[in-house]
């Protein structure tokens, strides 16, 4: 089988965000950078069917800043084969669906039997990448996926809803988003990062990919500002007679929360 | 992190990283009190190769460069100082002499030191002597190809998966280094001593009697040289450990004194407290440039100077910090309930298990008593 695993490196989750001055983007300096927390189930999974049928191969693809990279070579730590790196430069805009075309146009030339993407990148939450790829490669999707076998062309899936889990069956090729509960990544050993050392990514750019004219049609999102959540007020303590304070908070919810 | 990584150093950092907090850190405590080290955390250490960190791809070891080996001790330290010291002791006291002593004889055994299958122990201290010098009661003579060991040893970090002792003796009145099996006739192992910190460490003294082994690792200046340059090794993964243990003060007491109020409002608003918090980040910053600045150090006579200091400031650096952890967790600090007492603990062992202070400072006086520069 020829599994590919998509991968995008996010700033770590005990990371204090801060806003540049002009407020346009994050500031990057001292964020650390790590693999996408749902990207490394995607990973460990993709991996762990390799394992189980001799002769596959798994591909990690990603894109991206330069320091990406580092993630792809996680990946290939953790036991991918190789990786594939499109540079995030000279685009019309920072937009979900460019990245899924770009991503689909880099993967369609490798005929993968399965995609297995994280089911949403933890610094944007958008979890756009995955179910667009899936149109642009024009194979089924099935999302939050938490098991998955392999059996002869197809795949069968669980995927946890509230208290219920679905069971579904979808054939192969097929695009898949990977949940929390799927595995337990493993830690790459020393050995296997220095092997990764030896092993390849290639690197694209997107006009090798896409023309300009295309890249423009897709960019239908503009960032037009970031904001931070407003700092949270301060509470206010009611003291005195039970009967009076209960009053004042129905007072306030009514009229200040205006609580219906 | 004072200097710019590769790549391959900062993965490395980030996944043992993640493997201290998420793995290590929880097996901590139980090791502490318990003062045992189970089968499933020594299978963690060897599952990820750090039982071979700079050993030869051919031993089964990762190859890794100095620095590299200073992060993974940092990481490893910040979660535990038992198993911190036990990594430090086997891959710098003894894979490391035998790398250098590239004895054909002993590939089955460099390979088996290297997998972590089983684990090496220095026994070279005695009670009239100390980590650096030679003057050792220990003999060793020669007889029918093989050598016949007789002496004691003090403070030997050998925990119970240890199957390899290399040894120091008096061979023809010269330092020689010999391996020798646990299982030995004539070796006797005595029981953990029970230590303040890095509990479960399984320090211990060694008796030998007519112990024989066909095993001389290396003789005379050499033998002299390999034991002086990896017990300097060993100090500077002491002081990286160090910098975890006090990067663990660091982030405990910082997200106390920002959860905890007292006279109306949180302790992180007295200047007192912060300045505590804030002698922890300084130690913590030296103590990561003096530890990288021996890693990459090329020249022998430098390095040995670089690691004496990186030694000295991070002993008394880490119990400091410690203590000022303590203090900012108040009377809380010295409870139990919290675990700032073991890494209290934890940083007198840079202080006992990594020669004394006083040993680093003899070092750099006789540096610059001989005419050299500091």
């Amino acid at each position: 089988m020829k599994i590919v695993a998509l991968v995008k490196q996010v700033p770590d989750t005990e990371t204090k965000i801060k806003l540049t001055a002009d407020g346009k983007a994050l500031e990057t300096a001292g964020i650390k950078y790590v693999v996408n927390p749902y990207d490394e189930f995607a990973i460990e999974e993709a991996v762990r069917i390799k394992e189980k049928n001799s002769g596959s191969t798994v591909i990690a693809v990603g894109m991206g800043p330069e320091r990406m990279k580092e993630a792809l070579r996680t990946a290939l730590a953790m036991g991918a084969d190789e990786g594939i790196y499109i540079a995030e430069e000279n685009l019309p805009g920072k937009d979900g669906l460019i990245t899924a075309r770009l991503l689909a146009e880099a993967i369609k030339s490798l005929s993968p039997d399965l995609v297995i993407c994280g089911k949403q990148a933890i610094d944007d939450d958008e979890g756009r990448v995955g179910p667009a790829l899936s149109h642009y490669l024009e194979l089924p999707f099935v999302a939050n996926v938490t098991k998955l076998t392999v059996e002869s062309g197809k795949l069968n899936l669980h995927r946890e809803l509230e208290g219920r889990t679905e069971v579904m069956e979808v054939a192969l090729p097929a695009v898949v988003s990977a949940q929390k509960g799927l595995n337990e990544p493993r830690y790459p050993s020393l050995i296997n990062i220095m092997q990764a050392k030896k092993k390849t990514i290639n690197e694209l750019k997107p006009e090798q990919l896409l023309s300009n004219d295309e890249l423009n049609k897709l960019s239908t999102l503009e960032e037009t500002g970031l904001n931070l959540p407003p700092a949270r007020e301060k509470g206010r303590k009611l003291q005195g007679d039970p009967e009076q304070m209960v009053k004042e908070i129905v007072t306030f919810l009514t009229e200040t929360v205006k609580i219906s | 992190m004072p200097l710019a990584l590769t790549e391959e150093q900062s993965i490395i950092r980030e996944t043992i990283g993640k493997f201290a907090k998420e793995e290590l850190l929880a097996l901590a405590k139980g090791i502490d009190a318990s003062e045992q080290i189970s089968p499933e955390a020594y299978s963690l250490l060897t599952g990820l190769n750090l039982y071979g960190i700079f050993a030869s791809a051919e031993s089964g070891g990762a190859e890794l460069d100095n620095l590299s080996y200073l992060l993974i001790m940092e990481e490893i330290g910040y979660a535990s100082g038992t198993l911190a010291l036990i990594l430090a002791a086997h891959n710098s006291l003894v894979v490391y002499p035998l790398m250098k002593a590239l004895h054909p004889e002993l590939k089955s055994i460099q390979k088996a030191l290297a997998q972590g299958t089983a684990a090496g122990a220095l026994a070279h201290l005695e009670t009239d002597s100390d980590l650096l010098s030679a003057c050792l009661k220990t003999q060793a003579q020669e007889s029918a190809g093989e050598y016949l060991i007789n002496g004691e040893k003090t403070m030997v970090i050998a925990p119970d998966n240890t199957g390899y002792y290399l040894v120091s003796a008096q061979l023809n009145q010269e330092p020689a280094l010999f391996l020798v099996e646990k299982s030995a006739p004539g070796l006797t192992i005595g029981s953990p001593i029970p230590t303040i910190g890095a509990r479960g460490a399984g320090i211990r003294n060694l008796e030998f009697h007519n112990v024989k082994t066909p095993y001389c690792v290396a003789k005379g200046s050499q033998a002299q040289e390999l034991i002086t340059d990896s017990v300097l090794h060993y100090f500077l993964a002491l002081a990286a450990i160090n910098a975890g243990i006090i990067k663990n003060c660091l982030a405990s007491a910082t997200a106390y004194a920002k959860e905890r109020k007292q006279f109306g409002q949180k302790i992180i608003n007295f200047p007192l407290v912060q300045n505590h918090i804030i002698k922890m980040a300084e130690s913590l910053q030296v103590i990561q440039l003096l530890v990288h600045q021996a890693a990459m150090e090329t020249h022998p006579g430098a390095w040995r100077q670089k690691v004496a200091y990186a030694r000295l400031y991070s002993g008394s650096a880490g119990i400091k910090s410690a203590i000022s952890a303590i203090q900012v967790h108040g009377g809380y600090g010295y409870s139990k309930e919290y675990p700032i007492e073991r890494y209290f603990r934890d940083a007198q062992m840079v202080q006992s298990m990594g020669g004394n202070e006083e040993l680093a400072k003899k070092f750099l006086s006789d540096v610059l008593i001989s005419g050299g520069e500091l």
